[in-house]
């Protein structure tokens, strides 16, 4: 997944993840809750009617019907409803939609019947009779012959939609009613109950127990036996009714609705169903609209999502794009802290140090190259100017010895700068293994000493006698023999090296203090012992370092400009110091001020 | 034609002040900055070579220095520094030209001679004075097609009255030009060299390139434009309110502000 390896999309991709819980918990949340308020909503205003109903069948009164159909229109317009007959036929209907006007046969199980047929009540004046038997167990046998004639010719009611259904309705329900003693009962045998129906549970004035409370939530009525004509009955012969609920969705318009197999055997019957569709498209719509801002929401969050992402990214642009300015010759560029929040500000800081010590890492290697560019090819541009000049014409033997004299200086001072370099090269491989014994640190200082006044003197003695011709300044490190010197360490201290090589750097460090001293300065050497190391400090008068200069004294060849040359040396004495020092595992560090120049050597014991 | 040398590596200077001065120039050397910055400063130079890493004052904080103060001696960098933003910093302070160490002698003369000769207005390596003939290159001299030979010093003077033929050139402002420091300070070292050289180039001829501008100095230029003489005559004692004390002594004093100040007035003028 190479979109992964971006941090943009990445980030993106936790955005829109996030957005997308969230708004899933909030959809499932305001969907539950709608459907879970619209169902009581629903059951509410069903249970209303249903209870209405059941009233009104049981008062039986003369007005009941006018009362039942306005109780009827009262359902909420969006509930489609359905009412049965002991058949489970269904003799009213409502749906949400236009009324469904299907041409179907009459002998087909199809519902929304032809209007223009109303029941004749061709149930044979035997069907009373058996009615009137109905309290006898014996009714279920004749159900199913009453059933077909049931679904051939008795519900024809016109039933449509609004007003005309419920107007219908009164007609049916009488006749549904007067029917009522001499129809036998039958119910279909099998019809999956989603939820609740209304039922009116017709029981015996006897109470023989057949009709018995069946659903759940029921609520049972005493009933004068025929509804609406219940002054005819005697009270104790009324039937109770049962009233059930449920939600069916709503059948295709040609297809008969489910109906609930709670039929009882026989009894008139009543149902009112009410689809569940009102309430599934209500539902499906929110469903819909919750896709559909859901999707929404996905671009939205995808494109919010890039759009921070790539905000909360930008500095790391920036700070690419200052990185990416720099090169080997604007190495002083840096990254402008203050443009950076706080969390990025360490960031920054870091980068900028790094680019710090890249700078001095470049400068340090620009003037390495430039310095030893510059020792080792004006030796050489020396020799080669001397021997040209010289070759230009026929000279004298004194002429040509003068020359070949020079060059031949110049060559050795190539030489000892070679040599320098080759050591420097020697020591930084680290190959040569110590020959480590106990020296005496004074004793060894001392000896440095001696050595360097004997070879100064020498030194200034050739100087003086070679250079008497023109020139005005003796050249090279010339002895001074003002300096004073001040071997101040403690005799008793005794520590091991590898005496040549140590001595080595005390001579250089000794002549550098010379150099850069006044003619009549003072050196001093002080040592301390520490735990298990040795502090020597080595300190100079003299015009000191300045400040800017101090962190590459150590660096090959470089010297600080204002003594250069004057001191001689190629600039590698430091260099070697250093070298030595850090083989024997010690330290070296410098500090300088005006007047007072201290090199500090730490050694291990 | 006087060169100042400004290089710490002392045999090298030496070398090169050798090898220079067997051409002809005369040679100051300056082992550090500070030293040569006050001797070009203070001298007239006909060209200057500088080296950049020298002690106590950077090569190109001389230089800038230099240009600052209104010197514009032609100056040739002689360095070891190769790299291309080097060779561009040190010509964009003000250097002429830049050569890169090591290097060759004839490189160095020849383009040493090239300054001086931008610096003159004087393309041709062959200068021509009627029909005295100086190849500055071989330092061969002829008149009339009659080889002269002359030694360095006198060529030196030649050289200088020629590449400012048709100026009056005074007596300091030759021996700014045609002494070291090295020099003896002998007033009658230029007399005599004057002496010999126009010996040398007019004596044996019927025309007389060389003449003497009384309280002003010489003037080397072809018989027919006497006109020109006043008129340098004229410019130069305008531009020099003090008729040239020295002129008679011909050795000046070492007062190299003064002289310095003076030649470049004189300069100015043209």
């Amino acid at each position: 997944m190479k979109i992964l390896k971006s941090l943009r999309w990445k980030l993106t991709l936790w955005f829109v993840l996030l957005l997308t819980a969230i708004f899933l918990v909030l959809g499932i949340f305001v969907y539950s809750s709608h459907r879970q308020a619209l169902y009581e909503k629903f059951d509410a205003g069903l249970h209303l009617t249903a209870l209405s109903i059941s009233n009104f069948l049981a008062q039986g009164e003369d007005n009941s019907l006018a009362w039942l159909k306005s109780k009827l229109n009262s359902i909420e317009p969006a509930t489609s409803f359905f009412i049965y007959d002991p058949a489970g036929k269904i003799i009213l209907r409502r749906p949400p939609g236009p009324a469904p006007e299907p041409a179907v046969a009459p002998g087909s199980a199809s519902l929304p019947e032809p209007s223009s047929e109303p029941e004749p009540s061709p149930a044979s004046p035997s069907v009373p009779a058996s009615l009137s038997a109905a309290v006898s167990p014996s009714a279920p046998a004749s159900l199913s012959s009453l059933s077909q004639a049931k679904n051939e010719q008795s519900v024809r009611a016109e039933l449509s939609a609004g007003e005309k259904s419920i107007d219908s309705l009164e007609q049916r329900l009488a006749e549904l009613l007067g029917d009522y003693r001499t129809k036998q009962l039958s119910g279909p045998a099998s019809y999956t109950i989603k939820l609740k129906a209304i039922v009116k549970d017709h029981t015996d004035r006897a109470d023989t127990g057949h009709h018995a409370a069946t659903g759940p939530d029921t609520a049972t009525v005493p009933r004068t036996d025929t509804g609406l004509h219940s002054d005819r009955v005697p009270a104790e012969s009324r039937p109770s009714y049962r009233v059930l609920f449920y939600y069916l969705p709503l059948p295709p318009e040609d297809e008969v609705p489910a109906v609930p197999r709670f039929l009882p055997e026989e009894g008139v019957y009543l149902a009112l169903v009410k689809s569940s569709l009102p309430l599934d498209e209500d539902l499906e719509a929110l469903r819909r609209l919750l896709i559909i801002s859901g999707l929404f929401l996905l671009a939205l969050s995808t494109a919010g999502g890039l759009f921070l992402s790539s905000w909360a990214l930008r500095p790391v642009h920036q700070i690419t794009t200052t990185l990416r300015e720099i090169s080997g010759s604007n190495l002083d560029i840096r990254i402008k802290e203050e443009n950076f929040d706080r969390e990025l500000i360490p960031l920054v800081e870091q980068l900028n140090a790094a680019l710090d010590r890249l700078q001095l890492a470049f400068e340090r290697e620009r003037r390495f190259t430039a310095d030893s560019s510059h020792e080792l090819r004006t030796p050489l541009a020396a020799m080669i100017n001397e021997l040209e000049v010289s070759i230009r014409k026929p000279r004298s033997a004194e002429d040509y010895q003068q020359t070949i004299s020079e060059v031949l200086a110049t060559a050795q001072e190539m030489e000892n700068i070679l040599e320098d370099l080759l050591l420097l090269a020697r020591m930084e491989a680290g190959q040569k293994s110590l020959d480590l014994r106990p020296v005496n640190l004074r004793h060894m200082i001392d000896e440095s000493w001696n050595r360097l006044q004997n070879e100064g003197q020498g030194e200034a003695a050739t100087k003086s006698g070679a250079s008497a011709s023109s020139e005005s300044k003796a050249m090279g490190q010339s002895f001074p023999p003002g300096i004073k010197f001040y071997n101040e360490i403690d005799p008793a201290i005794v520590i091991r090296a590898d005496s040549n090589q140590l001595r080595r750097a005390w001579l250089n460090l000794l002549k550098n203090a010379i150099n850069y001293n006044e003619p009549d300065g003072e050196i001093r050497i002080r040592a301390d012992r520490q735990d298990d190391k040795v502090v020597v400090t080595v300190s100079n008068t003299g015009p000191g370092i300045p400040p800017d200069k101090l962190p590459f004294i150590f660096d090959r060849f470089y010297r600080a400009s204002h003594y250069y040359s004057e001191a001689g040396g190629a600039g590698l004495g430091l260099s070697i110091a250093k070298a030595i020092i850090e083989l024997y595992g010690g330290t070296i560090r410098a500090s300088s001020q005006p007047g007072l120049t201290t090199f500090e050597i730490t050694l291990p014991l | 034609m006087r060169i100042l040398i400004i290089e710490d590596h002392r045999p090298l200077a030496q070398s090169l002040a050798r090898g220079l001065r067997e051409e002809t120039y005369a040679v100051d050397t300056a082992f550090d900055g500070e030293e040569g910055y006050f001797l070009a400063e203070s001298n007239p130079y006909d060209a200057i070579i500088l080296d950049l890493i020298i002690p106590k004052l950077d090569g190109l904080e001389l230089l800038k220095k230099l240009r600052q103060k209104g010197i514009s001696t032609p100056v040739l960098i002689l360095t070891a520094l190769d790299a291309p933003e080097q060779i561009v910093a040190g010509l964009e302070t003000g250097a002429d030209d830049y050569l890169i160490k090591p290097f060759h002698f004839e490189e160095l003369l020849a383009r040493i001679r090239a300054l001086i000769r931008r610096e003159t207005h004087h393309k041709d390596p062959l200068l021509k004075v009627s029909d005295l003939l100086i190849n500055t290159r071989t330092r061969q001299v002829e008149r009339s097609g009659q080889e002269i030979v002359l030694t360095a010093k006198e060529y030196a003077l030649l050289e200088y009255l020629a590449l400012h033929q048709g100026e009056v050139v005074s007596r300091s402002e030759l021996w700014e030009h045609a002494y070291d420091w090295a020099a003896e300070l002998n007033s009658n070292v230029l007399d005599v060299h004057l002496h010999h050289l126009r010996q040398k180039i007019d004596q044996p001829f019927a025309t007389k390139l060389l003449h003497t501008v009384k309280g002003a100095g010489l003037v080397l230029k072809c018989p027919d434009d006497a006109a020109g003489i006043e008129d340098a005559v004229e410019a130069r004692t305008e531009s020099q309110n003090e008729p040239a004390p020295e002129d008679s002594s011909g050795a000046a004093p070492r007062q190299p502000t003064t002289r310095s100040r003076r030649r470049d007035s004189a300069r100015g003028s043209r």
